[in-house]
């Protein structure tokens, strides 16, 4: 049962769900829904895509670095590199260490220890560096290589996700507008194919706050643009339902005034 | 019976004692129920998916004593007690459902394990060393390396140890088998061949987020149509619309993440 708490979403669609029942049967919802909406909801928790972005502040430092080492020594190429990019102001200590004569894979294993998220690469480019240096440079040329293509995915990755989650941010206001309007004309649309809400619906003025039909479908409005949160890296479900809300109460009051204006 | 296979069977047995102890039914219930819902099922899932259900069924077994209660107590209609069935219902299929399988960013931590792998089995020529290098980058495929290195310990010659820790891996087996046998030549194509694959799940899952995101906007506008011209809106019925719609939703997307794995 750890972490098994009703979120309070849940608890808000519950009582928007059981209030308009307004009788002991929605005793039994409340009791039932948040639960169950609770398995949904843990159902759809999932990791952030784009969490483990990796450290890109590497990739100028070798990318120079790489280049360097093809027409210079491995030492003067780690100088002149870092003079291009500073990875790390951690770095600069193992590498004042070059002046007192330590090799420079040497070097580069010292990065290594200093470097968390990278010190695998450096452990690699330390063991690379044993070859003649035209081959080192090659080999770590196409290393470059690899990490700028992976950097280049994650980026794609990144833009299309970004570009889902704003469409998502339109589309849910869409939605609950929508969802708002059909929440107005609930009793016009029942009494189409009801004589008797027809006949309800005749003895009724024309702006007649329908409560259970405004707060159910606030409550799927709500759903709508929380459910999905769970699956977008970028948006939040606190944003989304706050969005989804004023562009339900927004459009529902524009109706009344709208109607109210006209009749 | 095999020792392996004993060792697992007490494995199980001792997983499925934990997982009963954790739960408010009773030990034979849950073992029968373990039987009909398939252990394996339930295993799969790891630690989140266990979690999952005991307070699934912790929360079934208190929700169906509170609608006896109210029914019995408080003369409720028997309909609102339809949510015991549907929670039943998401219970025995989701789990079905939900696939674990490889992720995108599993994909791109396996990705610069892979990079580390290669960039040291160039450098050295050493499998051993480069699968003991890989084994240390945090992400998925360092537990495959990790045991690659334990079998190559235990005698296991370094090329099969590191191909049977992959295999059935899918991409990852391709890889490691290309890695393995051009050692020798470049392995920049093979990890370019990785990225086109990963790029194109990454347009898979894009689809996929898009007609999730098509169905959480149309899906509603539907339902709220239906509900107001039939006048469901305030009857006990519509709770469990709702409650249909959620875990139509859910369904939906938990169908995706085991289809094409979009995450773990």
């Amino acid at each position: 049962m750890r972490r098994a708490f009703p979120s309070p979403l849940a608890i808000l669609v519950s009582i928007l769900v059981t209030v308009p029942l307004a009788s002991a049967r929605g005793i039994s919802w409340v009791l039932v829904l948040p639960p169950l909406l609770l398995m949904l909801d843990r159902l759809m928790k999932i990791r952030g895509v784009s969490k483990s972005g990796g450290s890109d502040s590497t990739a100028p430092f070798l990318l120079a670095f790489s280049r360097l080492l093809g027409s210079t020594s491995p030492g003067e190429a780690l100088v002149s590199a870092f003079s291009t990019s500073v990875p790390d102001e951690r770095l600069l200590k193992p590498l004042l260490e070059l002046r007192e004569g330590v090799a420079a894979a040497s070097v580069v294993r010292r990065f290594s220890k200093q470097m968390h998220v990278e010190s695998q690469t450096f452990e690699a480019i330390a063991a690379l560096l044993g070859f003649d240096r035209a081959s080192s440079s090659e080999r770590l040329r196409s290393l470059v290589k690899l990490r700028e293509d992976r950097r280049k995915v994650r980026q794609d990755l990144e833009v299309r996700l970004r570009a889902i989650s704003m469409r998502f941010k339109m589309l849910s206001m869409i939605s609950s507008a929508s969802l708002a309007v059909t929440a107005f004309a609930s009793p016009i649309l029942g009494s189409f194919f009801s004589e008797q809400r027809l006949g309800a619906a005749m003895g009724r003025p024309m702006i007649s706050f329908d409560f259970p039909a405004f707060s159910v479908f606030y409550s799927i409005a709500l759903l709508s643009s929380y459910l999905p949160t769970k699956a977008l890296p970028h948006v939040g479900w606190l944003g989304s339902a706050l969005r989804a809300s004023a562009a339900y109460f927004v459009t529902y009051l524009a109706l009344v005034v709208a109607v109210g204006i006209a009749f | 019976m095999p020792l392996l296979e004993k060792d697992h069977t007490q494995a199980r047995s001792a997983s499925l004692n934990a997982f009963c102890r954790r739960s408010i039914l009773p030990s034979r219930s849950l073992a029968r129920l373990s039987t009909v819902l398939g252990y394996d099922a339930i295993e799969v899932h790891g630690v989140a998916g266990r979690d999952l259900l005991v307070a699934g069924l912790n929360l079934l077994a208190l929700s169906t004593l509170a609608i006896l209660i109210a029914i019995l107590f408080f003369g409720l209609p028997l309909h609102s007690a339809l949510a015991v069935p549907v929670a039943a219902a998401l219970l025995a299929v989701l789990p079905w459902i939900t696939d674990a399988g490889s992720g995108i960013r599993d994909l791109f931590d396996a990705a610069h394990s892979f990079e580390i792998f290669a960039t040291v089995l160039l450098a050295t020529g050493n499998l051993a060393l480069a699968a003991s290098k890989a084994a240390e980058v945090p992400g998925s495929a360092s537990g495959n390396f990790s045991k690659a290195v334990m079998s190559m310990r235990d005698g296991v010659r370094p090329e099969k140890a590191i191909l049977q820790s992959f295999s059935g891996k899918d991409i990852c087996s391709d890889w490691v088998k290309s890695a393995v046998n051009g050692r020798e030549g470049e392995i920049s194509p093979v990890i370019s061949n990785w990225y086109n694959e990963l790029h194109g799940r990454i347009l898979k899952a894009e689809d996929m987020l898009s007609l999730l995101i098509a169905l959480s906007t149309i899906l509603p506008i539907g339902l709220s149509m239906v509900m107001a011209v039939w006048g469901l809106a305030s009857t006990p019925l519509s709770p469990l619309l709702i409650l249909a719609f959620s875990a139509a939703l859910t369904a939906i997307f938990c169908w995706f993440k085991g289809l094409e794995a979009i995450l773990s």
